[in-house]
């Protein structure tokens, strides 16, 4: 399993970013058997294009078949692709480590929607 | 025909109430057609208390994505600029509209020809006749920000194609900003009023606007509105910089502000 974590620095130590499209790095964490196996950084591409950066960020979580996305805050775009392609969308605030523990320990939950508006890391 | 700009990168200076103002005096003399291309929020028509008449639908260019010939390449998701498309793996690319800017580079690209253009409505225009030598031509965007520019440029042509016919002068109203939808308004135009006010904020965004009407080689001239309001010392310097004649100044007085609130400016003879 694949679970994409929206950061700023990047990191298991990182704590999950506001904003997803817009987050400055994904931290990208490979869990096998319950267990934590490899973490890996990677830019994030979408951060100061000028719109639609929640479907791109999406896009680069599809073509990398991410199977869970972690971010503050998901916008309507982003939830809509990222449910349409099969990732698990979850919100979650905090420590990154703790919160894919927490994911694969069953205690968060898949978000049922998107918890902001279009154009929320506008002004980031 | 000979295009003047009513411009000036931040909002609420009064560029529409001084397009309205400047076009009612010339209108005494010669005929004008004033363009309003604000199109988010059109309201010359409300400073002049008049109805907008003549509505024509706009139309603009949107993808539209055959799913039998497309072959899932992800070429047009790839160089979308406005990150409008999106593909689903094993599905074909699927648009969301409200982003679309009607760019036209999807079905350039696409190496199927799987990709074909559709119009479909992004606004309308109006042409409203205000006095014997004034008429008000404007833009009205109903689709998403994204597709503002077209309903501008089309809405400009309106305005060119009446001011051509009937020899008359061509007034056009920007939005505020210094974005796709002003750069088209400005255009052609040889000049263009940077309407401002004396504040940190209206010397900062006049001066945006001065490197933008250098890069279109569009002369700029200045207007002071609210002119008395707080020190006028950095806009008269930027002026000096720029070149710029300050052409106008508008007190900031309460008659106006009065006359402002009654929509009644246009009876006063300000400038």
């Amino acid at each position: 399993m694949k679970i994409l974590v929206a950061t700023e620095k990047g990191g298991l130590d990182d704590n999950i970013s506001g904003v997803f499209g817009r987050s400055a790095v994904f931290t990208i964490v490979e869990v096998e058997d319950g267990k934590i196996k490899n973490v890996e950084i990677v830019k994030n591409d979408s951060a100061c294009l000028g719109g639609g950066v929640g479907i791109k960020a999406s896009q680069f979580v599809v073509d990398q078949n991410i199977d869970v996305a972690i971010s503050g805050r998901i916008g309507p775009n982003a939830f809509n692709v990222l449910k349409e392609s099969g990732v698990v969308a979850v919100i979650a605030e905090g420590n990154v480590k703790d919160a894919v523990q927490d994911y694969i320990d069953g205690k968060l939950k898949p978000a049922k929607e998107p918890n902001c508006g279009m154009k929320h890391g506008w002004n980031k | 025909m000979e295009q003047i700009a009513v411009t000036g990168g931040k909002g609420g200076t009064g560029k529409s109430t001084f397009a309205v103002l400047l076009a009612l005096k010339l209108s005494k003399k010669q005929r004008i057609v004033l363009c309003d291309a604000d199109v988010g929020c059109p309201n010359d028509h409300l400073i002049l208390g008049k109805d907008l008449k003549n509505e024509k639908t706009i139309e603009a260019e949107f993808p539209e994505i055959d799913a039998e010939k497309c072959t899932k390449c992800g070429k047009c998701v790839g160089e979308c600029r406005a990150n409008a498309l999106f593909m689903v793996p094993g599905k074909p690319p699927r648009l969301l509209k409200d982003l679309c800017n009607n760019c036209a580079l999807c079905w350039k690209i696409c190496p199927e020809k799987a990709i074909k253009p559709v119009m479909e409505e992004c606004g309308k225009s109006y042409e409203t006749l205000i006095n014997e030598n004034l008429w008000l031509v404007t833009g009205e965007a109903t689709g998403r920000p994204e597709q503002a520019a077209e309903v501008v440029k089309t809405t400009k042509e309106r305005a060119m194609e009446k001011a051509e016919k009937g020899d008359a002068l061509l007034i056009i109203d920007t939005a505020a900003g210094t974005h796709c939808d002003v750069i088209h308004a400005l255009e052609g135009t040889k000049k263009a009023y940077i309407v401002t006010e004396p504040t940190p904020l209206g010397e900062w965004d006049s001066e945006l606007m001065v490197g933008v009407l250098e890069k279109l080689k569009i002369r700029p001239l200045f207007v002071i509105n609210r002119a008395g309001v707080s020190d006028d010392k950095g806009i008269r310097k930027l002026a000096e910089r720029s070149k710029a004649k300050i052409e106008h100044e508008i007190p900031y007085s309460e008659e106006i502000a009065k006359a402002y609130s009654e929509g009644k400016l246009y009876n006063l003879n300000i400038l």
